[in-house]
Protein backbone atom coordinates (compact mmCIF):
# COMPACT_ATOMS: atom_id res chain seq x y z
CA UNK A 1 0.00 0.00 0.00
CA UNK A 2 2.91 2.33 0.75
CA UNK A 3 4.11 2.18 -2.83
CA UNK A 4 0.54 2.82 -3.96
CA UNK A 5 0.39 6.01 -1.93
CA UNK A 6 3.61 7.28 -3.37
CA UNK A 7 2.29 6.67 -6.83
CA UNK A 8 1.36 10.16 -7.97
CA UNK A 9 0.06 8.76 -11.23
CA UNK A 10 -3.34 8.22 -9.68
CA UNK A 11 -3.60 11.65 -8.07
CA UNK A 12 -5.76 14.20 -9.84
CA UNK A 13 -6.34 17.84 -9.09
CA UNK A 14 -9.30 19.76 -10.47
CA UNK A 15 -9.25 23.55 -10.48
CA UNK A 16 -12.67 25.09 -10.19
CA UNK A 17 -14.44 28.39 -9.80
CA UNK A 18 -17.68 28.59 -7.87
CA UNK A 19 -19.80 31.58 -8.80
CA UNK A 20 -22.84 32.44 -6.76
CA UNK A 21 -25.29 34.89 -8.30
CA UNK A 22 -27.03 36.58 -5.38
CA UNK A 23 -29.85 39.05 -5.01
CA UNK A 24 -29.92 40.73 -1.62
CA UNK A 25 -32.89 42.71 -0.37
CA UNK A 26 -32.27 45.01 2.58
CA UNK A 27 -35.95 44.97 3.57
CA UNK A 28 -38.00 48.05 4.49
CA UNK A 29 -36.25 48.54 7.81
CA UNK A 30 -32.77 47.86 6.46
CA UNK A 31 -33.37 50.16 3.49
CA UNK A 32 -34.30 53.07 5.72
CA UNK A 33 -31.21 52.42 7.85
CA UNK A 34 -28.94 52.52 4.79
CA UNK A 35 -30.67 55.53 3.20
CA UNK A 36 -30.16 57.44 6.45
CA UNK A 37 -26.45 56.56 6.52
CA UNK A 38 -26.08 57.53 2.91
CA UNK A 39 -28.12 60.75 2.72
CA UNK A 40 -27.96 62.16 6.25
CA UNK A 41 -24.91 60.52 7.85
CA UNK A 42 -27.16 59.48 10.68
CA UNK A 43 -27.24 56.06 12.32
CA UNK A 44 -30.79 54.96 13.11
CA UNK A 45 -32.00 52.47 15.66
CA UNK A 46 -35.43 51.36 16.86
CA UNK A 47 -36.78 51.52 20.41
CA UNK A 48 -38.95 49.00 22.23
CA UNK A 49 -41.02 51.01 24.73
CA UNK A 50 -41.98 47.88 26.62
CA UNK A 51 -38.44 46.56 27.12
CA UNK A 52 -36.78 50.01 27.25
CA UNK A 53 -34.18 48.84 24.73
CA UNK A 54 -32.81 50.55 21.65
CA UNK A 55 -31.67 48.17 18.92
CA UNK A 56 -29.11 48.79 16.19
CA UNK A 57 -29.02 47.71 13.42
CA UNK A 58 -32.77 48.35 13.41
CA UNK A 59 -35.16 45.42 13.18
CA UNK A 60 -38.90 45.15 12.65
CA UNK A 61 -39.74 43.26 15.85
CA UNK A 62 -38.37 43.35 19.39
CA UNK A 63 -36.34 40.17 19.90
CA UNK A 64 -37.59 39.91 23.51
CA UNK A 65 -41.32 40.66 23.40
CA UNK A 66 -42.18 40.61 19.67
CA UNK A 67 -43.59 44.12 19.72
CA UNK A 68 -43.55 45.71 16.27
CA UNK A 69 -40.97 48.49 16.26
CA UNK A 70 -41.08 49.87 12.74
CA UNK A 71 -42.51 53.24 13.78
CA UNK A 72 -40.20 53.80 16.78
CA UNK A 73 -37.15 55.21 15.05
CA UNK A 74 -34.41 56.92 17.06
CA UNK A 75 -31.33 58.73 15.83
CA UNK A 76 -28.22 57.48 17.61
CA UNK A 77 -24.99 59.34 18.22
CA UNK A 78 -22.16 58.94 15.73
CA UNK A 79 -19.81 58.29 18.64
CA UNK A 80 -19.59 55.12 20.65
CA UNK A 81 -17.50 52.84 22.82
CA UNK A 82 -15.70 49.62 21.88
CA UNK A 83 -17.16 46.71 23.85
CA UNK A 84 -15.25 43.96 22.08
CA UNK A 85 -12.94 43.57 19.10
CA UNK A 86 -10.86 41.17 17.05
CA UNK A 87 -7.99 41.54 14.60
CA UNK A 88 -8.44 39.93 11.18
CA UNK A 89 -5.11 38.48 10.12
CA UNK A 90 -5.89 36.83 6.79
CA UNK A 91 -6.59 38.20 3.35
CA UNK A 92 -9.51 37.06 1.30
CA UNK A 93 -11.00 38.66 -1.76
CA UNK A 94 -14.42 39.13 -0.23
CA UNK A 95 -13.21 40.83 2.95
CA UNK A 96 -13.64 44.60 3.15
CA UNK A 97 -10.01 45.45 4.04
CA UNK A 98 -6.46 44.15 3.70
CA UNK A 99 -5.19 42.34 6.78
CA UNK A 100 -4.48 43.20 9.48
CA UNK A 101 -7.58 45.20 10.31
CA UNK A 102 -9.78 45.54 13.35
CA UNK A 103 -13.40 44.47 13.59
CA UNK A 104 -15.08 45.77 16.70
CA UNK A 105 -18.42 45.77 18.42
CA UNK A 106 -19.32 49.35 19.14
CA UNK A 107 -22.03 50.58 21.50
CA UNK A 108 -23.25 53.85 20.04
CA UNK A 109 -24.59 56.69 22.19
CA UNK A 110 -28.26 55.95 22.80
CA UNK A 111 -28.11 52.28 21.84
CA UNK A 112 -28.40 49.16 23.98
CA UNK A 113 -26.97 46.76 21.43
CA UNK A 114 -23.70 46.89 19.55
CA UNK A 115 -22.94 47.51 15.90
CA UNK A 116 -20.09 45.50 14.38
CA UNK A 117 -17.80 47.56 12.20
CA UNK A 118 -14.21 48.33 11.19
CA UNK A 119 -11.88 50.49 13.26
CA UNK A 120 -9.18 52.34 11.37
CA UNK A 121 -6.59 54.99 12.11
CA UNK A 122 -4.98 53.08 14.98
CA UNK A 123 -2.42 50.29 15.34
CA UNK A 124 -4.39 47.05 15.97
CA UNK A 125 -2.23 46.50 19.07
CA UNK A 126 -3.48 49.73 20.61
CA UNK A 127 -7.19 48.99 20.33
CA UNK A 128 -8.79 48.34 23.72
CA UNK A 129 -12.20 47.73 25.23
CA UNK A 130 -13.72 50.99 26.45
CA UNK A 131 -12.04 53.03 23.71
CA UNK A 132 -14.12 55.93 22.33
CA UNK A 133 -14.62 55.91 18.58
CA UNK A 134 -16.45 58.03 16.03
CA UNK A 135 -18.14 57.18 12.73
CA UNK A 136 -16.56 58.15 9.41
CA UNK A 137 -18.91 58.03 6.43
CA UNK A 138 -18.00 56.94 2.92
CA UNK A 139 -17.49 59.56 0.23
CA UNK A 140 -18.95 57.34 -2.45
CA UNK A 141 -22.11 55.36 -1.82
CA UNK A 142 -22.43 51.61 -2.36
CA UNK A 143 -25.99 51.54 -0.93
CA UNK A 144 -24.77 49.14 1.76
CA UNK A 145 -23.68 49.22 5.40
CA UNK A 146 -20.31 50.35 3.98
CA UNK A 147 -21.80 53.82 3.44
CA UNK A 148 -20.66 54.00 7.05
CA UNK A 149 -17.04 53.50 6.04
CA UNK A 150 -15.38 52.85 9.41
CA UNK A 151 -14.92 54.12 12.94
CA UNK A 152 -11.84 55.98 14.12
CA UNK A 153 -10.54 56.78 17.60
CA UNK A 154 -11.81 60.08 19.01
CA UNK B 1 -32.09 49.85 -6.07
CA UNK B 2 -35.83 50.27 -6.42
CA UNK B 3 -38.34 52.97 -5.51
CA UNK B 4 -41.68 51.68 -4.33
CA UNK B 5 -44.92 53.55 -3.77
CA UNK B 6 -46.72 51.91 -0.86
CA UNK B 7 -50.37 52.26 -0.01
CA UNK B 8 -51.06 55.05 2.46
CA UNK B 9 -47.51 56.38 2.35
CA UNK B 10 -47.42 59.90 0.98
CA UNK B 11 -43.83 60.03 -0.13
CA UNK B 12 -42.06 57.33 -2.11
CA UNK B 13 -40.25 54.79 0.03
CA UNK B 14 -36.86 53.76 -1.24
CA UNK B 15 -36.14 50.04 -0.98
CA UNK B 16 -32.64 48.75 -1.53
CA UNK B 17 -31.77 45.52 -3.27
CA UNK B 18 -28.43 44.56 -4.73
CA UNK B 19 -27.38 41.97 -7.25
CA UNK B 20 -23.86 40.61 -7.10
CA UNK B 21 -21.94 37.52 -8.11
CA UNK B 22 -19.54 36.16 -5.50
CA UNK B 23 -16.82 33.90 -6.85
CA UNK B 24 -14.76 31.40 -4.93
CA UNK B 25 -11.72 29.70 -6.44
CA UNK B 26 -11.51 26.04 -5.48
CA UNK B 27 -9.14 23.11 -5.90
CA UNK B 28 -10.29 19.53 -5.53
CA UNK B 29 -7.68 16.78 -5.08
CA UNK B 30 -8.56 13.09 -5.41
CA UNK B 31 -5.67 11.48 -3.60
CA UNK B 32 -4.39 8.13 -4.91
CA UNK B 33 -7.38 5.92 -4.00
CA UNK B 34 -10.21 7.94 -5.45
CA UNK B 35 -7.73 8.84 -8.20
CA UNK B 36 -7.76 5.22 -9.38
CA UNK B 37 -11.37 5.80 -10.37
CA UNK B 38 -10.32 8.66 -12.66
CA UNK B 39 -7.29 6.87 -13.99
CA UNK B 40 -9.67 4.08 -15.04
CA UNK B 41 -11.45 6.64 -17.20
CA UNK B 42 -8.45 6.64 -19.55
CA UNK B 43 -9.41 3.13 -20.65
CA UNK B 44 -13.12 3.91 -20.20
CA UNK B 45 -13.38 1.59 -17.21
CA UNK B 46 -15.10 2.03 -13.87
CA UNK B 47 -12.88 0.90 -11.00
CA UNK B 48 -14.62 0.49 -7.67
CA UNK B 49 -12.93 -1.00 -4.63
CA UNK B 50 -14.28 -3.88 -2.60
CA UNK B 51 -14.26 -4.18 1.18
CA UNK B 52 -12.43 -7.36 2.30
CA UNK B 53 -14.83 -7.75 5.21
CA UNK B 54 -18.34 -6.99 3.94
CA UNK B 55 -17.73 -7.33 0.21
CA UNK B 56 -19.39 -3.99 -0.48
CA UNK B 57 -18.18 -2.08 -3.55
CA UNK B 58 -17.42 1.60 -3.12
CA UNK B 59 -17.89 4.11 -5.91
CA UNK B 60 -15.87 6.22 -6.03
CA UNK B 61 -13.32 4.11 -4.15
CA UNK B 62 -12.34 5.13 -0.63
CA UNK B 63 -9.26 4.22 1.35
CA UNK B 64 -11.37 2.79 4.19
CA UNK B 65 -14.68 0.93 4.06
CA UNK B 66 -17.17 3.49 5.33
CA UNK B 67 -19.11 0.80 7.21
CA UNK B 68 -16.48 -1.68 8.46
CA UNK B 69 -13.66 0.87 9.01
CA UNK B 70 -11.08 -1.46 7.52
CA UNK B 71 -8.53 -0.64 4.84
CA UNK B 72 -9.71 -1.51 1.33
CA UNK B 73 -7.09 -2.54 -1.20
CA UNK B 74 -8.87 -4.63 -3.86
CA UNK B 75 -10.15 -2.91 -6.94
CA UNK B 76 -12.87 -4.43 -9.11
CA UNK B 77 -14.18 -3.33 -12.45
CA UNK B 78 -17.90 -2.56 -12.53
CA UNK B 79 -20.25 -1.56 -15.33
CA UNK B 80 -19.90 -0.01 -17.82
CA UNK B 81 -23.67 -0.47 -18.12
CA UNK B 82 -26.11 -0.24 -15.28
CA UNK B 83 -29.66 0.30 -14.11
CA UNK B 84 -31.40 3.52 -13.15
CA UNK B 85 -32.47 3.43 -9.50
CA UNK B 86 -33.58 7.03 -9.12
CA UNK B 87 -34.04 10.06 -11.36
CA UNK B 88 -33.90 13.67 -10.16
CA UNK B 89 -34.93 16.32 -12.66
CA UNK B 90 -33.75 19.85 -11.89
CA UNK B 91 -35.62 22.93 -13.03
CA UNK B 92 -33.69 25.36 -10.83
CA UNK B 93 -30.75 26.88 -12.66
CA UNK B 94 -28.01 26.28 -10.10
CA UNK B 95 -24.42 27.21 -10.96
CA UNK B 96 -21.99 24.50 -11.99
CA UNK B 97 -19.42 24.36 -9.17
CA UNK B 98 -16.55 23.76 -11.57
CA UNK B 99 -17.14 26.70 -13.87
CA UNK B 100 -19.57 29.01 -12.10
CA UNK B 101 -21.75 29.06 -15.19
CA UNK B 102 -25.47 28.66 -14.69
CA UNK B 103 -26.60 25.27 -15.92
CA UNK B 104 -29.05 24.79 -18.72
CA UNK B 105 -32.35 23.42 -17.37
CA UNK B 106 -33.96 21.00 -17.11
CA UNK B 107 -31.17 18.55 -16.42
CA UNK B 108 -31.34 15.19 -14.71
CA UNK B 109 -29.15 13.31 -12.28
CA UNK B 110 -29.60 9.55 -12.22
CA UNK B 111 -28.47 7.11 -9.55
CA UNK B 112 -27.06 4.13 -11.42
CA UNK B 113 -26.45 0.66 -10.08
CA UNK B 114 -23.53 -0.34 -12.29
CA UNK B 115 -23.31 -4.03 -13.22
CA UNK B 116 -21.24 -5.84 -10.60
CA UNK B 117 -21.72 -3.17 -7.91
CA UNK B 118 -23.31 -4.33 -4.69
CA UNK B 119 -26.86 -3.33 -3.87
CA UNK B 120 -27.35 0.22 -2.61
CA UNK B 121 -23.95 1.36 -3.91
CA UNK B 122 -25.24 3.52 -6.73
CA UNK B 123 -23.27 6.08 -8.63
CA UNK B 124 -24.76 9.47 -9.55
CA UNK B 125 -24.19 11.09 -12.92
CA UNK B 126 -25.94 13.14 -15.56
CA UNK B 127 -28.55 11.66 -17.91
CA UNK B 128 -28.54 12.60 -21.59
CA UNK B 129 -30.83 15.61 -22.08
CA UNK B 130 -32.92 13.95 -24.80
CA UNK B 131 -33.62 10.95 -22.53
CA UNK B 132 -35.04 12.91 -19.59
CA UNK B 133 -38.69 12.42 -20.57
CA UNK B 134 -38.24 8.81 -21.66
CA UNK B 135 -36.21 7.38 -18.79
CA UNK B 136 -37.86 5.39 -16.00
CA UNK B 137 -36.61 3.64 -12.91
CA UNK B 138 -35.21 0.23 -13.82
CA UNK B 139 -34.15 1.28 -17.34
CA UNK B 140 -30.72 0.24 -18.53
CA UNK B 141 -28.14 2.93 -19.29
CA UNK B 142 -24.68 3.06 -20.85
CA UNK B 143 -21.93 5.67 -20.46
CA UNK B 144 -21.05 8.20 -23.16
CA UNK B 145 -17.40 9.20 -23.16
CA UNK B 146 -15.51 12.20 -24.47
CA UNK B 147 -13.70 11.68 -27.78
CA UNK B 148 -10.41 11.60 -25.97
CA UNK B 149 -10.17 10.23 -22.43
CA UNK B 150 -7.25 11.42 -20.34
CA UNK B 151 -8.20 10.36 -16.82
CA UNK B 152 -10.14 13.51 -16.08
CA UNK B 153 -13.41 14.32 -14.40
CA UNK B 154 -14.76 15.48 -17.76
CA UNK B 155 -13.98 12.22 -19.59
CA UNK B 156 -17.38 10.83 -18.68
CA UNK B 157 -19.97 13.05 -20.36
CA UNK B 158 -23.26 11.46 -19.32
CA UNK B 159 -25.29 8.26 -19.45
CA UNK B 160 -27.87 7.44 -22.10
CA UNK B 161 -30.62 4.86 -22.36
CA UNK B 162 -29.32 1.48 -23.53
CA UNK B 163 -32.10 0.52 -25.90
Amino acid sequence: MATERENKENCFVVEAKMALPNHYFAGRIGSRFIVSLRDHHQILGVRCEKCHKVFVPPREYCERCWTKLDENWVTLGNDGEVTNYTVVWYNERHLPRKAPYVLAQIRLEGADTTLTHIIQGIDPEDVHVGMKVSAVFAEKTTHTIMDLDHFEPV
Amino acid sequence: MTMVQRKGVAETEELISLRCVNTIYQRFATGPVMGRWFSGFRERRFLANRCPRCGRTQIPPREICAQCRVRVEDFVEVGPKGEICEIDVYYYASPDPLTGKVRETPYATIYILLDGATEQETFAHRLRKEDIDKARKGDRVRPVWAEETKGRFKDLLYFELDR
